[in-house]
């Protein structure tokens, strides 16, 4: 048998599991702080096991059929592009974050910006317009924070550096 | 009509200037996610006090429009609402601009956000007393129907997914929750960590749940952000007239419930723009178009939110009670500046209550040449600037008004948190919209839940504190409307039908219908 | 100026740093200064009426931020993280700060707030709306009595000075009430306006701006308050009740002893400003000066004060 959309189902597993967890974390609760957290919670739960039920028929059904089109919210094409970049993508804008109270809001935003660059660069690119990059690069990150630190004066993050 | 006397007053060289620098300010302000309206509006309160009273108030509630308006850029052009204000704009405002419609929405948004802010101000002039009122009447449970009505826009966001919008909403819901609650004082799913104490900010949970996932897909692939061959860069004015011309009634509606529902201290303009693209939706007579790119959700969303301008002045002016967040500065502003708010600045002080409300209208006129030019601007950079450049400079902006908002990098951390489960959920086929929803929603709806009950437990009467008021009867009658309209559509559609084909089947002698 | 200050902030974490220069002149430059709360409220008119005054007095800017969230908690538990150089000031609120770290774990205690200022507060006031049928605080009094648990008060907030008042008043008059947390003043205000509650557990600021809207039944004030003239103190009507929000000024507490004296003596200058004092009893505030060397003792009284209320009030003793 196959699992009607297996994404959708296992995320839906996981939120039963998510809500089970909130309800057991309100009996420190106060009865006012506690009532809509719960009642939340059970909707999500109920929803999550109607959703993995119907899934569960639907493949069941799609089983007995065996080479119906699959229809709806059925999983989603894989989606085009490369999954490396996309992870490469979240870790340098963590580290991003991560660094700044290290070094500084003004360096870590250097540092995150042009490796996010590079990540977002798909083709070789001619030395000529690396440098434009680079000074289009630099101009916003030293525009924005300028316009934070000396327009707005919101107290930047300092670490190392600044 | 001495109230002429107050628009001369008004249309000074000087505040006509101040006018036009506060929108621009406003709308670059407004564009930029995190940078949001009241920000805008704090920042500058201390250059109003070198001003005379009007001038001041002139320079505020331009910049309060024109970041408001702003807002909706960031929503068209990269998914990402630049202030709460533009969530619902990024329904239709993006798949817009990636079909390489992008100038004709921002257009449609400028037209939309200058009627919504005419209509807005026109109230405030004329029936600023009586509508006050309106707010005084909006108790708890009215909040908590409101909210809900909000919450039944999840069953149109989520056509043929409802299963997956209802969680996703709980979730949102659930997220609005983190923190100390307001009543009872409770420190909830903090997971112990500090960190979290003061609850997820909505503008960090929408930068997160939007914006993230466009720049993960935008690193994944060399095609462009958004379709450009073909593409018309023309302010495309002539089209968007007649569109805006087309769906007048839709565009009244909205200007007048974003000017109601900013009245209300606590609602504001996301949920002001929620409720009427869930109205012109449900009015609609080609509904499932709504989504995918039709301007009819942006005229509604963007007339709402600038029409809760002029309406959030009308409790603040009359009442002393701020109709939304930014009015709270801007009546600080006139707190300190020695001038008595409530019943009787209408009349003690009318030349400068008049002539803020001139500035506010000149204000408004004006953003559309400058919006016009700003939009114009916005789009073709964005179509222009390099894929690799464009995508650092959108996360610096992420990470940035993430900051900005409490400058604390707390709530950038919970922007990249849930930009990570926003992208893992959307895969899995959980969209982000309703999980906003919740989030946006669940304050009010939970604080109007308990303060019910608390009210209709004193009285003993809970059932009537919810259901025997007569504004939040109506409420819930168009939250089941919306609920149920597409089920009702169809019954009516089918009932047509078939009474149709039992004209024919008459006409061919027979007479049983099916 | 961007590299004296990174080289300041070098030295600093070399721990070279001496402040006996700097506190003498201070401010040299814009000092932020942190609301916890949102704008427009009380701790927000108030740092707006310091500002210019600051801005007069000293040269220097006063740049006024917000760090809202958990009642205040949120912008506390940061405090001391912050750099503790004078620039960096932060309004604090009692009773918050003292019963909120007594309720649960909030990221601070209250020890951890290095208060150098105390210089205003708004006294507890019951308002109602003008249509009421309660025309004094008997009549309330009275009702309540009857009605064990049927008046509604509406208030800003769990365990704030609202809910200290109501807990309190209850005691004090023997009478059993229901208190409706909002939240914030604005939306508490609203409600009591539009009769969604029978009267509000409110301040004399909130009651200023709503002019004849609301009538104040009684003043939770040592003397009757010069913008109320006509309206009676609780302790006139028999009840032993003076209290309401106090408001102070904090720095992290990395902060040098002579750069917090410099920013008490700031706020001083401040505080005696006559137009200052002016402004701030037109809305309804009362100014007080409790300078850094007095504020010990003004916190231990507070601190005495509101732990006997939060007995009362159920709240946990750590």
């Amino acid at each position: 048998m196959k699992l009607h959309d297996p994404s959708g189902t296992l995320v839906a597993v996981g939120f039963v599991a998510f809500g089970a967890l909130l309800i057991s974390s309100t009996g420190t609760m106060s009865p006012l702080g506690s009532v809509f957290p719960i009642t939340i919670s059970v909707a999500m739960i109920v929803f999550s096991l109607i959703l993995i039920a119907r899934n569960l028929f639907i493949g069941m059904r799609q089983a007995q059929a065996a080479d119906m089109p699959e229809a709806g919210a059925g999983a989603e094409a894989e989606t085009p592009g490369s999954m490396a970049r996309r992870i490469a993508f979240l870790i340098l804008i963590a580290a991003w974050v991560a660094l700044i109270p290290v070094l500084g809001f003004f360096v870590a935003s250097v540092l995150g910006f042009f490796s996010i660059m590079a990540v977002a660069t798909h083709e070789r690119l001619p030395a000529k317009e690396i440098v434009v990059l680079l000074v289009i690069g630099l101009a916003i990150l030293t525009g924005f924070y300028l316009l934070m630190a000396d327009v707005l004066l919101i107290p930047m993050p300092r670490g190392l550096f600044f | 009509m001495d109230k002429l006397g107050y628009l001369a007053e008004a249309l000074t060289p000087i505040n006509m200037m101040l006018a036009a620098v506060g929108v621009l300010a406003g709308i670059v302000i407004g564009a930029l996610p995190g940078l949001s309206a009241t920000m805008a509006v704090a920042v500058l309160v201390p250059f109003t006090f070198t001003m005379d009273p009007a001038s001041g108030l002139i320079v505020l509630g331009a910049i309060y429009t024109g970041a408001i308006y702003g807002g909706s850029y960031s929503a068209i052009l990269v998914n990402t609402p630049g202030t709460p204000s533009a969530i619902a704009t990024t329904f239709d405002g993006f798949p817009m601009a990636k079909r390489g419609d992008g100038a004709l929405a921002v257009t449609l948004s400028t037209i939309a956000s200058v009627t919504g802010g005419l209509v807005g101000a026109l109230f405030l002039m004329f029936l600023a007393p009586p509508l006050a009122r309106i707010a005084l009447a909006f108790g708890p449970p009215e909040y908590f129907w409101l909210a809900v009505f909000g919450l039944t826009l999840i069953s149109a966001l989520s056509v043929g997914n409802l299963m997956k919008g209802l969680i996703g909403a709980c979730f949102g819901l659930i997220l609005s929750m983190v923190g100390v609650a307001v009543i009872g004082a409770d420190v909830r799913f903090t997971m112990g960590s500090h960190v979290l104490l003061g609850g997820i900010d909505i503008v960090a949970g929408l930068i997160g749940l939007y914006c993230i996932p466009v720049l993960i897909d935008l690193i994944a692939t060399k095609d462009p952000h958004l379709r450009v061959e073909g593409a018309q860069t023309g302010f495309r004015l002539k089209e968007a007239f007649r569109l805006v011309m087309g769906d007048k009634v839709n565009l009244l509606r909205s200007s007048v419930i974003g000017t109601l529902v900013g009245i209300l201290p606590g609602a504001g303009g996301s949920v002001a723009s929620l409720v009427s693209y869930s109205e012109a939706r449900r009015s609609s007579k080609t509904p499932e178009r709504f989504g995918t790119g039709h301007p009819g959700g942006i005229i509604a969303t963007e007339s709402a939110n600038n029409a809760t301008v002029g309406g959030g002045f009308i409790p603040t002016l009359v009442l002393g009670i701020p109709g939304t967040p930014p009015d709270a500065v801007i009546l600080g502003a006139l707190l300190v500046q020695g001038i008595k708010i409530g019943p009787a600045l209408f009349t003690a002080q009318s030349q400068i209550v008049y002539t803020f409300i001139f500035g506010l209208i000149i204000g408004t006129i004006l953003m559309l040449p400058i919006g016009l030019m700003v939009g114009r601007y916005a789009y073709q950079s964005i179509i222009s600037i390099p894929k690799a450049a464009l995508v650092p400079t959108i996360a610096f902006l992420t990470v940035i008004g993430s900051f900005a908002i409490h400058n604390n990098l707390n709530d950038t951390a919970v922007m990249i948190g849930l930009g990570v489960v926003g992208w893992v959920l959307n895969r899995a086929g959980y969209a982000p919209s309703p999980i906003v929803l919740g989030l946006v929603l669940g304050q009010i709806a939970e604080q109007g839940f308990v303060q019910s009950y608390l009210i209709g437990n004193a009285q003993q009467n809970v059932l009537g504190m919810f259901f025997g008021r007569p504004i939040s009867l109506v409420i819930i009658v168009f939250s089941a409307l919306t609920l149920f309209y597409p089920l009702i559509a169809k019954a009516i559609g089918a009932a047509r039908a078939r009474r149709s084909q039992t004209d024919i089947m008459v006409e061919s002698g027979d007479g049983r219908s099916r | 100026m961007r590299i004296s200050s990174l080289f300041t902030s070098v030295v600093l974490a070399a721990g070279l740093f001496t402040a006996a220069a700097s506190a003498q002149d201070y401010p040299t430059k814009p000092v932020n200064y942190i609301i916890p709360f949102n704008a427009g409220g009380e701790s927000d008119v108030a740092a707006r009426l310091q500002q210019p005054v600051w801005e007069k007095l000293t040269g220097q800017p006063m740049v006024i931020q917000y760090v809202t969230g958990a009642g205040g908690a949120q912008a506390w538990s940061q405090l001391n993280g912050m750099e503790g150089d004078g620039y960096t000031i932060m309004g604090t609120n009692l009773p918050h700060i003292i019963l909120q770290p007594m309720a649960q774990d909030v990221g601070y205690k209250t020890d951890d707030i290095a208060n150098v200022y105390f210089f205003q507060y708004t006294p507890d006031a019951i308002i109602v709306p003008k249509d009421s049928q309660f025309k004094t605080l008997k009549d309330l009094v009275d009702y309540a009595k009857a009605n064990p648990g049927l008046v509604t008060f509406s208030g800003s907030g769990t365990n704030s000075a609202n809910d200290v008042a109501q807990t309190k008043f209850d005691k004090l008059a023997g009478v059993t009430t229901t208190y409706i947390p909002f939240s914030g003043t604005s939306p508490a205000t609203a409600a009591v306006l539009g009769s969604q509650v029978l009267a509000g557990f409110s301040y004399t600021t909130a009651a200023i701006s709503q002019g004849d809207a609301v009538r104040v039944l009684a003043v939770a004030a040592d003397e009757r308050v010069p913008s109320f003239p006509d309206v009676p103190t609780f302790k006139e009507l028999g009840y032993d009740m003076v209290g309401g929000a106090y408001r102070g000024v904090a720095v992290p507490k990395s902060t040098p002893e002579d750069v917090r004296k410099a920013v008490s003596d700031r706020l001083d200058a401040v505080n005696k400003d006559p137009d200052f004092i002016k402004k701030m009893e037109d809305g309804g505030f009362v100014v007080i000066n409790v300078p850094y060397a007095d504020v010990p003792k003004f916190m231990a009284e507070r601190e005495k004060d509101y732990q006997a209320t939060a007995k009362l009030m159920g709240i946990a003793q750590k």
